[in-house]
């Protein structure tokens, strides 16, 4: 492990903004190149590299988290097992596979890609809410009470405050619900025994 | 109602469900699957909402990837052969066609025009024409660009501040939208153990001995709660800096300043070449 590869992990772990650019600007290239050569677009590209990024910080910000592999290998694998997953599932209809890039996991740390992807499709919704319905969101799961998200949100009552944080979720939910990834996803949990 | 049905799997979630309350949802559950879906649902939103630091680390991926919808490679394509072109004809006018040089020294201007820095990038009405332009007949000054401020140097193993303690620094300057602007990032970590005064960070340029303020941007001090080394040995906590904004910024080096606006104390001092 070379010491960029050290200082891109830490950039993770902080949420560096420097870093992560650094990180986007060495290697979204090498991403875009993989997912593109797979049937994929840019935005694809971007996603999955998001989603990838996620993963790792998931994996290295606790435990005592080193590499075994360079940095640059482990988020290679990491894209391409994510892509992978989408692909498997999108090829029952449309896309064949190369060889290259069905499942195959080169780096022998375990990820939890599904979990990984499910996450993303709750984020993805929680984006396309409004600013306030986001800030409501944030303080109800931050487990404030009515009359102090009443207060701090400026509504005029906590019925009121309480009125509006259904709304909000519920377009969060059906947001979810209306998800392309997420009908898959219940499409397979329906066809496991 | 809709509504109490969230209610109610809210209060199953929470385990704030009566015993009785509990079981009956737990049937209608398995009777219905769309209700167990819901619950699902639910409980997935609630894990994932639970997840402070990592809900942090998702908005900051977003503020950062909005610098990179668009492929690089996008437009470069064809670009490349105008610039190498451009280039080409730059130095045929420069080696062949420009007017002898006037022997005494030119001043160096206070504000550098974009012409007489940006080499890799001429404008292209300079291509166009092989004859110098009429306005400037004189060579345009030569002065280096990278040459290093002596006083800012030092500034840079300056001892720190002790209250306010920078642990990590970088300044970035990250190509902008077009050739010309750059994208000025600064980001770090900060150890105080009070709330962080208005902070600032001042970009200078090398034109003079102490450098030249070019551009003023305001920094974000956002406290970090978990880093459990920082809990450990002070009382001190840990502040995410950041400090970004778009700049018109001829090739040159730059040094940045950290510096506490109502005093104007510098905690830092660190530089970046503003090319790439």
């Amino acid at each position: 492990m070379t010491q960029s590869d050290q200082q891109h992990i830490r950039s993770i772990r902080t949420g560096d903004n420097a870093g992560l650019h650094r990180i986007y600007r060495e290697f979204l290239p090498r991403i875009h190149a993989l997912i593109t050569s797979n049937g994929g677009s840019y935005d694809d590209a971007r996603d999955v590299f998001q989603d990838a990024l996620v993963v790792l910080f998931d994996k290295c910000r606790h435990e005592s988290f080193s590499l075994s592999s360079s940095f640059a290998t482990l988020l290679y694998g990491v894209c391409r097992n994510l892509w992978g997953n989408r692909l498997q599932k999108k090829s029952r209809t449309e896309v064949s596979l190369t060889e290259d890039i069905k499942f195959n996991d080169s780096t022998d740390i375990e990820f939890d890609y599904v979990q990984a992807e499910r996450e993303s499709i709750f984020w993805d919704a929680l984006r396309r809410l409004g600013t306030e319905c986001k800030r409501l969101l944030e303080l109800f799961f931050e487990k404030r009470s009515m009359e102090e998200i009443a207060e701090t949100m400026q509504l005029s009552s906590v019925g009121y405050a309480k009125k509006r944080k259904f709304m909000c979720k519920e377009q969060l939910i059906e947001q979810v619900k209306s998800d392309a990834r997420y009908k898959e996803w219940t499409e397979d949990v329906s066809r496991e025994p | 109602m809709k509504e109490q049905l969230y209610e109610r799997i809210e209060a199953y979630l929470a385990g704030a469900l009566s015993e009785e309350e509990r079981a009956r949802l737990e049937q209608d559950m398995a009777a219905d699957p769309a209700l167990a879906e819901e619950v699902a649902l639910h409980r997935s939103l609630d894990n994932m909402m639970a997840d402070k630091e990592k809900l942090h680390f998702r908005r900051k991926l977003d503020e950062v990837g909005q610098a990179y919808t668009q492929p690089p490679s996008s437009g470069s394509r064809w670009l490349w052969p105008v610039v190498l072109l451009a280039a080409a004809l730059a130095a045929l006018w420069w080696f062949v066609l420009r007017p002898q040089p006037e022997p005494t020294p030119v001043l160096i201007p206070e504000t550098p025009t974009v012409q007489d820095t940006i080499a890799d990038v001429p404008a292209p009405q300079d291509t166009a024409s092989l004859a110098p332009p009429p306005t400037t007949p004189q060579k345009p000054a030569t002065r280096n660009l990278f040459a290093p401020v002596p006083a800012l140097e030092k500034a840079i193993q300056k001892e720190r501040d002790t209250y306010l303690t920078i642990e990590t620094a970088l300044l970035d300057a990250l190509p902008g939208a077009d050739a010309r602007t750059r994208q000025i990032r600064f980001s770090g970590r900060l150890l105080s153990a009070t709330e962080p005064p208005p902070l600032e960070l001042h970009l200078l340029d090398n034109t003079r001995p102490d450098g030249k303020l070019v551009v003023r941007i305001p920094v974000t001090a956002t406290l970090i709660e978990e880093d459990e080394n920082i809990r450990a040995f002070a009382a001190k906590k840990l502040y995410l800096l950041d400090a970004a904004q778009n700049a018109l910024l001829p090739n040159g080096l730059y040094y940045g300043q950290l510096v506490v606006v109502a005093d104007g104390k510098v905690l830092w001092t660190g530089k970046v070449g503003g090319r790439r």
